[in-house]
């Protein structure tokens, strides 16, 4: 009689993706610090939020984008091994090319089938300088890109938010709208959590329905209306 | 025409059929029967987070096998989707059963063991692929409007008692309410049809020993925890069917179990030595003993593995046993 049928025993992997904006302007009023700084501070939620569901193996990576477009941490990380060094702003906006840098990662090559939908976090404070529709397809023309949890955070008024409502490509789930520091901290911390824990369900998804979001998300936090606007 | 859930009068068909046995409702964890040609071991756990979150588990199965007769079996599973909208999937998921099981055993079963298939084998193939799918989606939706009818939806109804679970929306339709995936297998002599809608996995082993899948054509749309369903529109398109004439290599072994099961492996062959461990450890210590560790390595695969509900139902040719 065997112990246990079967081959090793495997969690399904959950990879998490950061698509950080580091061009010039998050440098104007502290916002790429307070970026830093609300990642940095997600973390032991977004640790905890994965131990709670050990039954998900959450993978961590994070794309910088300025001019041109590169990995800031390329092999994926355990979640509890995952640390944060911090982003420097400058260049332009190259946000295109950053999708599809997540694009070659989400081709099924290197996607384990049985893998959770993936977590894919885009933040950015301005307008795109290169060609974002190339890197929109690309990321669209990904099965697993298509089915992946989408969320965008508008930092200050100047974000083009036509653009993250584009990557995001579903009208019931609008770009969450960061006006300072308090209201970066509540949406990363989140999308750390809330966003990680519903993505990390076993819980299945029927297609052909009338379900617009690829997974059923908590509502957001408010943003902060206490503290004055600062970008 | 057959009512009401799990009812055993097939279209008036019954008084044509063998005696037969069938899963029992009651004992729902763990079943077995040595009573026909094909040995059946069935069981069903509760997912490692379901149990966390106060969820029920979804997963339904159900099984019916002739006495003394030919080795004719019918095996369902299903697989209810769990998720927020879906507030109603482990009832959905045991209409599935039922529905499927009583048209397999009424309608195809008859017409396999009076010999009007075997005399027109291609019409018979065709009818089947033709009328099977409709008649299957449109008899579980048959069965859902029944139940939600006695059993209307109340404005507060969620899926788990988890408070940080996201609500429903009070207009997600009726069939979403329901929506489960769906698995089934009629075995006979003749010939062996498999049934898929969604998600799952149905694993054969052959006489010399290879574990193989039924032939179905790729669904593109399983990825991600997304599935084709019973509640999706237009569900009977993706129903896939597939009939294997019994003819020089039959399989011994058929296990149909839902995709908590594999994807509690990173490899498709680790998945796959399932099959082949459970084959072996049936030949060697017996269904009955199979039976009884059978709920408690579900538990364990899913608690190591992918946390979702596990169902298997497996049926084993009685000849090849020890």
């Amino acid at each position: 009689m065997p112990k246990l049928p079967g081959g090793p025993l495997a969690r399904r992997p959950l990879h998490f993706i950061w698509i950080a904006d580091c061009s010039g302007s998050m440098g104007y009023g502290g916002k790429i610090q307070s970026l830093n700084n609300a990642i940095r501070e997600a973390l032991p939620h977004m640790q905890d939020a994965a131990a709670q569901n050990p039954n998900a193996e959450v993978m961590v990576r994070a794309v910088k984008f300025s001019s041109g477009a590169n990995w800031h941490v390329g092999s994926a990380v355990q979640v509890d091994q995952f640390r944060w060094d911090d982003l420097e702003a400058n260049g332009v906006t190259d946000m295109g090319k950053a999708l599809q840098l997540v694009a070659e990662q989400l081709d099924p090559a290197n996607m384990p089938q049985r893998a959770l939908p993936p977590v894919l976090v885009l933040i950015s404070d301005g307008h795109p300088t290169d060609d974002v529709s190339a890197g929109l397809r690309a990321l669209m023309d990904q099965p697993w890109g298509t089915k992946a949890v989408r969320v965008a955070i508008a930092i200050g008024d100047d974000a083009e938010k036509s653009v993250l409502q584009r990557f995001i490509g579903h009208p019931e789930l609008e770009p969450l709208q960061a006006n300072n520091a308090e209201s970066l901290v509540k949406f990363i911390k989140w999308v750390s959590t809330a966003v990680l824990k519903s993505a990390s369900s076993p819980a299945s998804q029927a297609v052909n329905t009338d379900q617009g979001i690829n997974v059923p998300l908590p509502p957001p936090p408010d943003p902060d209306v206490n503290v004055d606007d600062v970008w | 025409m057959m009512s009401g859930e799990g009812g055993r009068e097939y279209d008036g068909m019954e008084s044509k059929l063998p005696p037969a046995q069938e899963s029992r409702n009651e004992s729902p964890s763990c079943s077995t029967t040595e009573a026909c040609g094909w040995q059946i071991v069935s069981a069903s756990a509760p997912g490692a987070i379901h149990e966390r979150s106060g969820a029920p588990n979804q997963d339904a199965l159900c099984w019916w096998s002739a006495e003394r007769e030919k080795p004719l079996a019918v095996l369902c599973v299903a697989d209810g989707h769990g998720g927020s909208e879906y507030t109603r999937s482990d009832i959905g998921a045991r209409r599935a059963v039922t529905q499927t099981q009583m048209l397999l055993v009424s309608e195809a079963l008859p017409r396999i063991l009076d010999g009007s298939a075997r005399r027109d084998w291609t019409q018979f193939e065709r009818q089947i692929k033709q009328r099977l799918p409709k008649e299957l989606v449109n008899r579980w939706r048959k069965s859902i409007y029944e139940h939600v009818t006695d059993n209307p939806i109340s404005e507060d109804e969620a899926s788990c008692p988890d408070e940080e679970a996201v609500a429903p929306q009070q207009d997600t339709p009726v069939e979403q309410r329901y929506g489960a995936t769906l698995l089934a297998a009629l075995l006979t002599p003749e010939l062996h049809l498999y049934i898929q809608l969604g998600d799952g996995d149905i694993l054969t082993i052959s006489a010399d020993g290879e574990v193989t899948r039924p032939p179905f054509e790729t669904d593109s749309y399983l990825i991600a925890n997304h599935t084709t369903s019973l509640c999706s529109k237009d569900a009977w398109r993706f129903v896939r069917i597939h009939f294997q004439s019994i003819v020089d290599n039959p399989p011994v072994f058929v296990m149909l179990a839902t995709d908590g099961y594999a994807n509690s492996f990173a490899e498709d062959a680790d998945f796959e030595q399932v099959a082949r461990d459970l084959y072996t450890a049936i030949q060697e210590d017996g269904p009955a003993a199979v039976a009884d560790h059978l709920p408690s390595w579900l538990v364990a695969t899913s608690k190591g593995g992918s946390g979702d509900d596990i169902s298997v139902v497996i049926a084993t040719e009685a000849d090849r046993l020890r």
